[in-house]
């Protein structure tokens, strides 16, 4: 049911935040599509709270401007945006029912599609698998069940953007991935643009339409999940999304009809597949990532002796850490491994990060 | 820097995902849920515009709130105190230190302090100063028995705190939470006590004639002023320093044990270093107090002993305003030295473990008859027959006294409170009127003082630049003593101000108010400020965001929550405003407007019965103001 609409729902263009002696968020550009779901991902500090809060008005830009359905809202205080809001805490209201948090913002104004408050509170606790539930105090609820009262109250009064600041994060790892995939269905089936921050980033590949990578205030990346698994534009991506191997090295011949550049990586020289082999010479310093689960034991074009260094059973794989050049590397193997072991990939297993 | 990657594969993505069976989840919500925008409410619709109206007032009522509260303080406190301070610089018309001068040369103020502010040399001065002979001045003897009571404060609060932290026994929480008594219970009524225990009829010297000993003639003597004090600052003494020895953690004590420390370097190693900031500041807070002590010393007192602040008082009622305003203001500058010099000793101090696990308590019965066991135990009940002689006699005379004449028990004191003196002159204390100006004061002024002090309390807790500043300006009241505000509204405002001509001047009554709701409010900031400050900010951003203006979010989410500490702070307010008396007495002079307790002073020289009656009338408002305080106070850590 997702509404198709001419305005993109949010759209921030270069916005800053500036505090006395640091830039928590520095000149940000991004649209988020009507109906999307919209992560931004990154360590903590790297200012996606931020930016969620910028969004929520609840701080104030140095500079920029946020527009809501095509509307500028810069300086516009929090509770005339149209947004629905669930935090950390969730930050139920303690002195007040079940039914009378979600009842709260529609005190404020009328209930969409013409129903009452009564009946529009009945239909969102049942949308969050809470009915019956109205008349009990939200303290004596689990963690897991105030979260979803905490998103019935933000989505009761029908807002345009549903932001949600870390939601997971006092949650266990298994009931996380249960109520994920709760989220994801309550977005889905209300359509309602949703921006979601969190800095797990395998939750955030999980969830959502489109990912954005943030890093010391800025935008590293912008993409679907696949994209920003599969193709990081930048080291920092690489490094932050998923287990990597990064390599630098020193392009030393650029094949155009092939598409293929032979790097030099120290001891020896690899074969790596590009779609762009115009924009590499023979000198150029490169740096590119081979995922665990494509190196491969004793096999692949390209070798690299190693030496094992430890060894982790994961259950459902096994996680080798390996000694190359003082370097470390991972792989994924189910094979028992000591001592040295030579390991490859092939040319199209890597992916080029960065050029110098 | 990649941020303008299409996402076309989003819309394929989703595609994918939209057709994934969701177990049957169709459109149960109704649909619109993008839209919060109704179909009715035209710009034009009356409700539409009362809304507007209602929504502008919402807006801006915070701004109102703070300029309210920023014009109360100037009126009744900063324009009254700056009044003082013109008043001792400016003698007619013209600018002049000097009556700051005479007093600083005055030997009756200063002692032989006088001649080094005169230009003798200090070491001569400071030879007769060691001499027997020594004169301390006005100024001199209050800082002695400043000193002495801090003394004998620290003598009484310390074990109190030992007992209290360290030991386990029936009663302990109830006996901790009765430290906070001395904030409620009003020193004219203390004074009432102690004049009732030692007066020449009082228990103490009735019980020495049964023994055949000689009376004690402690009235009026330096050492009734020292215990008064002691009775006041003690338990505030034991409250910090009891906060401070639970706040040890016992993991600490037991490292030290396991690293070779005996109990006794392990006590002085690790616990008493955490303790030091705890006494000190509760030293320095008895200082200060008792510095400025007046009700204590003008009853206990008598003629032979008067403190600076009895002495501005006896100027006022002189009417020599720009001695006492000069003296007012020395005070006052001592008192914010010793205070200052205080806060930069203790900014250095960072001792903060909140102990994790606190050392546990003890039985009060010794588990062996080891010395080491017994002797602190018979120490501790030695310090409960000499606390139950400071703390609970006074007040059980009191209430003895307040029974009793010199035929037996009867009620006629209680009686007397309620009569309208039929004969008698105007200017006579009347008891009834007292009783019910104290009672009208206290509900009005706590009408003032409540919202005063939740605004504040909302303006303080929050985040901006200049806030430690405002904080400074809303607490002063706390620091400046009620005579100088006093004094101030009385030459202020209720002599009247000229304002273009015409002559703008308040009543006593409403003078006294403002007195009260400026000495009440910072407890009404102390106990509701924590609580607002430990709030979960997203609770006020939760609500903002579901549409709630900033003071309907004040309204519906944190006063609710925060609830019990406006009840305390209220309980505060009133029962400040019961006890006040310094300010009160300079403003009620000559008129009708005699609270309970200037009503007392007048009683206590000439008929102790009603005195006492009416020490036990305050003592009950105040016990209820503290069991309101103790039931829904929650934190108050900072007073």
């Amino acid at each position: 049911m997702t509404t198709v609409g001419s305005e993109p729902a949010v759209e921030v263009e270069g916005i800053s935040k500036r505090y006395a002696t640091t830039t928590a968020v520095a000149d940000i550009s991004v649209t988020v599509e009507r109906g999307e779901f919209f992560t931004l991902v990154g360590p903590s500090g790297c200012g996606k709270t931020t930016t969620l809060r910028l969004l929520g008005g609840f701080e104030s830009p140095s500079e920029g401007t946020v527009r809501l359905d095509g509307e500028d809202v810069t300086g516009v205080p929090p509770e005339d945006r149209d947004i629905g809001v669930v935090f950390q805490s969730y930050a139920l209201f303690p002195h007040m029912t079940v039914g009378e948090n979600v009842a709260y913002g529609l005190q404020f104004t009328d209930p969409p599609g013409g129903v009452s408050v009564d009946e529009r509170v009945s239909e969102l606790l049942s949308l969050v698998d809470l009915d019956g539930m109205r008349e009990r105090d939200p303290t004596a609820l689990s963690g897991g069940q105030q979260q979803r009262v905490a998103i019935a109250r933000a989505l009761a009064p029908g807002p345009k953007v549903l932001l949600l600041d870390e939601p997971m994060s006092a949650l266990d790892a298994r009931l996380r991935e249960r109520l994920r995939l709760q989220i994801q269905r309550i977005q889905e089936e209300l359509g309602v643009t949703t921006v979601y921050v969190t800095h797990d980033q395998e939750e955030a590949l999980a969830i959502s339409d489109r990912v954005a990578v943030m890093h010391d205030g800025g935008l590293e990346q912008v993409g679907t999940p696949r994209d920003i698994y599969h193709r990081p534009a930048t080291r920092f991506v690489s490094e932050f999304i998923g287990d990597n191997n990064v390599f630098s090295g020193t392009v030393q011949e650029s094949d155009s009809p092939s598409g293929t550049l032979q790097v030099d990586v120290g001891p020896t020289t690899v074969a790596l597949d590009t779609t762009r082999p115009d924009e590499f010479s023979p000198g150029d310093d490169v740096v590119f990532c081979v995922r665990p689960e494509q190196l491969s034991v004793e096999e692949g074009m390209n070798r690299l002796l190693t030496t094992v260094t430890g060894t982790e059973f994961l259950g459902w794989t096994t996680r080798h850490h390996l000694d190359w050049r003082g370097q470390e590397l991972l792989l994924r193997s189910e094979h028992e491994l000591d001592g040295e072991v030579t390991v490859g990939f092939d040319p199209d297993d890597a992916h080029l990060v960065e050029v110098f | 820097m990649d941020d303008e990657n299409p996402s076309r594969a989003r819309s394929r993505e989703s595609a994918e995902r939209s057709s994934r069976d969701f177990s049957g989840l169709s459109s149960r919500v109704s649909p619109g849920l993008s839209s919060r925008d109704s179909p009715q409410g035209d710009a034009d619709d009356p409700p539409s515009r009362y809304r507007r109206v209602r929504e502008g007032v919402e807006r801006r009522a915070l701004a109102l709130l703070a300029f309210g509260t920023a014009l109360l303080l100037f009126l009744f406190f900063y324009y009254p105190v700056a009044t003082v301070f013109v008043e001792a610089v400016v003698v007619d018309g013209q600018t002049t230190l000097g009556v700051f001068v005479d007093i600083l040369r005055d030997p009756f103020y200063f002692g032989d302090l006088a001649r080094i502010f005169a230009g003798e040399s200090p070491l001569t001065v400071l030879g007769d100063f060691l001499s027997a002979d020594r004169q301390l001045g006005i100024v001199g003897f209050t800082a002695y028995q400043a000193a002495l009571s801090t003394v004998a404060s620290v003598a009484l609060g310390v074990p109190a705190a030992y007992l209290l932290a360290r030991y386990e026994f029936w009663g302990r929480r109830t006996l901790r939470s009765l430290t906070i008594v001395p904030f409620v219970l009003p020193s004219i009524m203390v004074a009432v006590g102690f004049v009732a225990t030692f007066g020449s009829d009082g228990p103490l010297n009735r019980t020495l004639a049964a023994a055949g000993l000689p009376p004690l003639e402690l009235l009026f003597t330096l050492e009734a002023i020292v215990i008064a004090h002691a009775f006041y600052n003690a338990p505030l003494v034991a409250r910090v320093t009891t906060a401070a020895w639970e706040s040890v953690d016992a993991s600490a004590v037991e490292t030290a044990r396991s690293l070779g420390a005996s109990p006794f370097r392990a006590f002085r190693d690790v616990v008493a270093p955490q303790l030091y900031a705890a006494v000190l500041m509760g030293a320095t807070l008895t200082f200060v107090f008792t510095f400025g002590t007046f009700p204590i010393v003008l009853a206990l007192g008598g003629f032979e002993f008067a403190t600076v602040e009895v002495f501005v008082y006896r100027l006022v009622q002189d009417l020599n305003y720009a001695e006492a305003a000069a003296l007012a203001l020395i005070e006052l500058a001592i008192s914010l030295s010793v205070l200052y010099a205080y806060l930069r000793y203790e900014a250095r101090q960072s001792i903060h473990s909140r102990g994790a696990r606190p050392l546990p308590r003890k039985s009060l019965r010794p588990p062996s008859l080891s010395p080491r066991e017994v002797v602190p135990r018979v120490g501790l009940a030695v310090y409960s027959v000499v606390a139950l002689v400071v703390f609970v006699v006074p007040i059980a005379s009191m209430i003895i006294a307040s029974f009793s004449d010199t035929g037996g028990l009867t009620l006629s004191n209680y009686q007397f409170l309620l009569e309208r003196q039929a004969e008698g002159a105007a200017f006579q204390v009347q008891p009834w009127p007292a009783v019910r100006n104290s009672l009208l004061f206290g509900v009005a002024s706590l009408a003032v003082a409540l919202p005063v002090g939740v605004a504040v309390a909302v303006l303080t807790t929050r985040r901006y630049r200049g806030r430690k500043l405002a904080d400074v300006v809303t607490m002063a009241p706390l620091a400046v003593s009620g005579i100088i505000v006093g004094l101030g509204l009385l030459r202020g405002l209720v002599f009247g101000v000229e304002i273009g001509g015409t002559r703008i001047a308040v009543g006593g009554a409403l003078a006294i108010i403002a007195a009260h709701a400026v000495a009440g409010y910072p407890f009404v900031v102390r106990t509701v400020a924590p609580g607002l400050e430990n709030l979960d900010q997203q609770l006020v951003e939760s609500a903002r965001s579901l549409g709630a203006s900033r003071v309907r979010t004040l309204l519906d989410i944190e006063l609710p929550l925060v609830w019990p500490g406006v009840v305390a702070g209220a309980a505060f307010a009133f029962a400040i405003s019961i006890g006040e008396f310094s300010s009160t007495v300079i403003l009620a002079s000559g008129t009708d407007q005699f609270t309970m307790p200037v009503a007392i002073e007048r009683f206590i020289g000439r008929r102790l019965g009603p005195a006492t009656a009416m020490g036990v009338v305050l003592l009950l408002v105040t016990s209820a103001s503290f069991v309101v305080i103790d039931r829904l106070g929650g934190d108050h850590r900072g007073l």
